[in-house]
């Protein structure tokens, strides 16, 4: 009922010294932060009413008005705060002189009004508090007898209890339903332990789990199990082993500035030291938790031999017969990540027999080569350098048969061909003058062809091919942009002028061209007086 | 080998084993704290089939009768092998009971496993690729464990992603490396490292994004590092291994370019290794020479060189390697066609 008031720090209760109670606390504090709950209370039996169950121990480590809960808050903070916690209690308690703390939902009133009250020597005063320390702190003031709530049933019953939305929960089941609201825990864990019942809380919504369980009751087993131990002084000394050790770890100065990575190393030191205590076994090359130690099953492992040493011969002589070592971990990293690309290349063509880019530029350069061999074609798409062609072809063959109808010479346009092909020997000169017939001669001994056009009205077109050279001489009559026109036809039958002379004279033009070739591809001579001929003036 | 025969048959009895009908290559432990009804944890295993139809499969593994089954309603099909798997960690706090987990290959894919309603769904599939539907195929990625909501994925065209899974975009890209990079591994919140076929080791810190430390280079210059691990219960230390390497170099992130450890008596190539998840001394490797070695990390290295505290022989090389926090007694590795489960 009446909580025995001892001085300011570790208090007597439930029969246990300073040290059993000192262990517990670090006990519980240790499991708490190891799961990240908020808070871990030791629900201890009372000495003066048998079965009853009061505030024993406890650890918060949930938020702090100014500081927000993290993995990293220091660690000696958190205990700390505790304390500052249960001073702040044990001031208020004494304040209220004469009040004796009967029932929970008093006791609940009695510190309201103790809000306003002054804090005396305390660093910490109600105000300070967060709505998490506040449950903290009220829960230190209730008391449960057998059965009664959580904790009671779990002493009463020996197990453990796991309270989802404690929040919610009703008060016959869990009486701190309310405040847990307004502290917004969510999750309440009770069992029994070491006559006491053991509470743990968070203010997260977590389902029950056994292997968290485990965990946390392991934290306090270990030490505990050395209070199993007939010589008190024994574990004296390994209790003060144990906090020498966490005090060393608080003096080390952090060379990493991390805190997290001190905590955690504080935690991991100090589970290994207790691990090493209980573990005996030769076999466990590993350390274990205490609890697991019972089951020794034996390790796959063998031990290391120390004649098993290779030397790099043998190595090198594994890596030669296999040339292809981490065969698996290779083909994961080079040849998977192909299968992706290759299969994004070419999804959408699966009848593309090709896939060789090689033979596909090929292609593209011989129809390029086509291209500048037609004339008359500006589009660069394939399909009409392949039609143009054939329009081409088909002109060229109506051509052939026109002249060779009119010479009566089979050969005509073969030798003119044949001519113009071997630039280098002859020159072929065609030259037209006014008044003449349509005719043509052919001589054949000199090699030399000559067409001769007649135009009606005094015009004149000549057009001589030396090599790759061209020379035009127009006279026609005159008409805006002829010239231009002129010009243009040229360089569609792939000719560059370098020579231009003309005049006009009475709306008539005398026009003195020379052209070059600008490729391979050369255009017949017939070929270009045509063109001309369109351009000057259908006078045909 | 010196061991001796009828040791390692009675050795390979305290082995659990899975015979899977394909090779398997990636695995992932569930770290799911609630234990099914069916008791036992899960573990992912993902095939290796050069083709674009592979698998992934979810087995149950209980550690008390000593039995691992496939749990067939939960296997499904992943498109090409997936490169790694990975559980959420435990820190994620999800809402419903279902598992998460992540796969990489030519995405980052997320799959809810629900053993109650026996489906695997999945989540999203998230791709950087802005303009077409093709990403950077990924080698590697890591889940953060402390910001579980942080996924760090690297790949071949040199960059790092990271992302946040929870709205699924992307919180920043980073050129990492030179060349592809291989692996990728949390040591915070916001810090990683990475290791890449330009042979180094950089870390990277999210709050200062220009700049990376390269604490490690390999001795032949070019030499690709293929897999990084960063030991969770001592940030400051770290291994690789390296291309055609029996050898596992540790790293400490204090002293660049000076390994502290190069572990050399694997008697061929190193293929993985695990950190252990409760011990910040030890770490385990597997490798081509069929050996999987625990080593304890001494204070100060005897002249020899240091020397594992205990070997097995598997039947085949040792593709992979996983140590889960979650089953810190059990090692899996995955060689060949078959899952074992070895206990520490």
């Amino acid at each position: 009922m009446s909580l025995t008031m001892a001085d300011g720090g570790v208090e007597a209760v439930g029969g246990r010294s300073k040290r059993q109670n000192s262990l517990l606390r670090k006990q519980l504090a240790l499991a708490v932060r190891s799961v990240q709950w908020n808070y871990a209370i030791f629900w201890s039996s009372s000495l003066t009413q048998p079965g009853v169950l009061e505030w024993g121990e406890g650890c918060y480590n949930g938020d702090m008005k100014k500081r927000k809960k993290s993995y990293e808050s220091h660690y000696k903070h958190g205990l700390q705060r505790s304390k500052q916690l249960r001073k702040l209690y044990l001031s208020m308690l004494e304040g209220d002189s004469g009040t004796s703390v009967s029932t929970p939902h008093d006791e609940h009133t009695d510190h309201d009004d103790d809000h306003s009250c002054d804090s005396t020597s305390m660093m910490l005063s109600p105000d300070d508090l967060s709505d998490e320390e506040w449950y903290y702190l009220v829960s230190m003031s209730y008391v449960f007898s057998p059965s009664q709530c959580l904790p009671g049933r779990a002493s009463a019953t020996g197990e453990t209890i796991w309270l989802c939305n404690a929040q919610y929960a009703e008060n016959k089941l869990f009486s701190r339903s309310l405040l847990a609201r307004s502290a917004s825990i969510q999750t309440v864990v009770c069992f029994p332990h070491l006559g006491g019942v053991i509470e743990l809380g968070v203010t997260e919504l977590i389902s029950e789990d056994h292997s968290l369980l485990q965990h946390i009751k392991s934290c306090l087993l270990e030490i505990s199990v050395h209070q199993n131990n007939d010589d008190e002084k024994k574990m004296g000394i390994m209790i003060s082993e144990a906090n020498l050790m966490l005090e060393e770890k608080h003096q080390i100065p952090l060379e990493i500035s991390d805190e997290d990575l001190h905590y955690k190393r504080t935690i991991s030191t100090v589970l290994n030291y207790s691990m090493d205590r209980s573990s005996t076994n030769d076999k466990t090359i590993h350390r274990r938790q205490p609890n697991l130690a019972s089951s020794d099953s034996g390790s796959s492992f063998l031990r290391w031999k120390q004649c098993e040493q290779p030397n790099s011969d043998v190595v090198q002589k594994q890596n030669d017969l296999q040339p292809q070592s981490q065969n698996v971990l290779r083909k994961m990293l080079y040849n998977v990540p192909l299968m992706h690309t290759k299969r994004m290349s070419s999804p959408q063509r699966p009848g593309m027999n090709q896939d060789d880019p090689s033979d596909r530029r090929k292609e593209n350069e011989k129809f390029s080569v086509l291209r500048t061999m037609v004339p008359t074609v500006n589009e660069v798409d394939k399909e009409s350098i392949l039609n143009n062609t054939i329009k081409y072809l088909q002109e060229l063959e109506a051509r052939v048969e026109e002249l060779e109808s009119c010479m009566g010479s089979v050969n005509f346009v073969e030798r003119q061909r044949k001519t113009t092909e071997n630039l280098n020997d002859s020159v072929v000169i065609e030259e037209t003058s006014g008044n003449y017939d349509d005719s043509t001669k052919i001589d054949e001994n000199s090699g030399e062809t000559e067409q001769v056009t007649v135009f009606r009205d005094k015009t004149h077109l000549r057009v001589k091919l030396k090599e790759t050279e061209v020379v035009i001489e127009v006279r026609c009559s005159y008409r805006d942009y002829i010239v231009a026109d002129i010009m243009e036809t040229l360089s569609n039958l792939h000719m560059d002028a370098f020579s231009v002379r003309s005049h006009t004279l009475n709306k008539f033009l005398t026009l003195n061209l020379k052209a070059k070739f600008r490729g391979a591809a050369v255009a017949s001579v017939g070929m270009i007086k045509r063109e001309l001929r369109r351009v000057i003036g259908d006078l045909f | 080998m010196d061991n001796s025969a009828p040791d390692s048959l009675s050795r390979s009895e305290t082995a659990v084993t899975y015979d899977s009908p394909y090779p398997l290559y990636a695995m992932a432990f569930s770290s799911l704290r609630a234990a099914n009804t069916s008791s036992g944890h899960r573990i992912a295993v993902g095939s290796f089939l050069e083709d674009y139809n592979n698998r992934i499969d979810i087995l149950s593994f209980d550690s008390d009768s000593m039995t691992v089954k496939p749990l067939p309603n939960l296997s499904f099909e992943h498109p090409y092998p997936p490169t790694k798997l990975m559980f959420s960690p435990p820190s994620l706090r999800r809402p419903s009971s279902g598992d998460l987990l992540a796969s990489s290959g030519d995405f980052l894919r997320l799959w809810e496993i629900n053993e109650d309603s026996s489906t695997v769904e999945p989540i999203s599939v998230l791709n950087n690729s802005k303009t077409s539907e093709f990403c950077a195929p990924l080698t590697s990625f890591d889940w953060n464990d402390v910001e579980p909501k942080r996924l760090g994925t690297c790949s071949i065209d040199t960059t790092c992603t990271i992302w946040d899974i929870e709205k699924c975009v992307v919180e920043t890209q980073l050129i990492a490396h030179d060349k592809e990079v291989h692996d990728i591994a949390w040591g915070e919140a916001r810090v990683f490292a990475s290791v890449s076929a330009d042979g180094s080791v950089r870390i990277f810190d999210l709050r200062d994004k220009e700049h990376s430390t390269i604490i490690y280079e390999s001795p032949q210059p070019d030499t690709p590092l293929l897999r990084l691990a960063w030991n969770k219960q001592d940030l400051r230390y770290m291994a690789t291994i390296l291309m055609d390497s029996n050898k596992v170099v540790i790293l400490d992130i204090r002293s660049p370019t000076m390994p502290v450890a190069e572990l050399e008596r694997h008697q061929a190539s190193v293929n993985a290794i695990a950190w252990a998840p409760q011990s910040c001394k030890h770490i385990c490797s597997g490798g081509d020479d069929t050996q999987a070695l625990i080593w304890e990390l001494p204070t100060v290295a005897g002249p020899n060189g240091i020397d594992p505290m205990s070997v097995y022989s598997a039947g085949s090389e040792i593709n992979q390697l996983q140590w889960s926090s979650s089953q810190p007694d059990w090692i899996g590795i995955a060689f060949a066609n078959k899952m074992q489960l070895l206990r520490v």
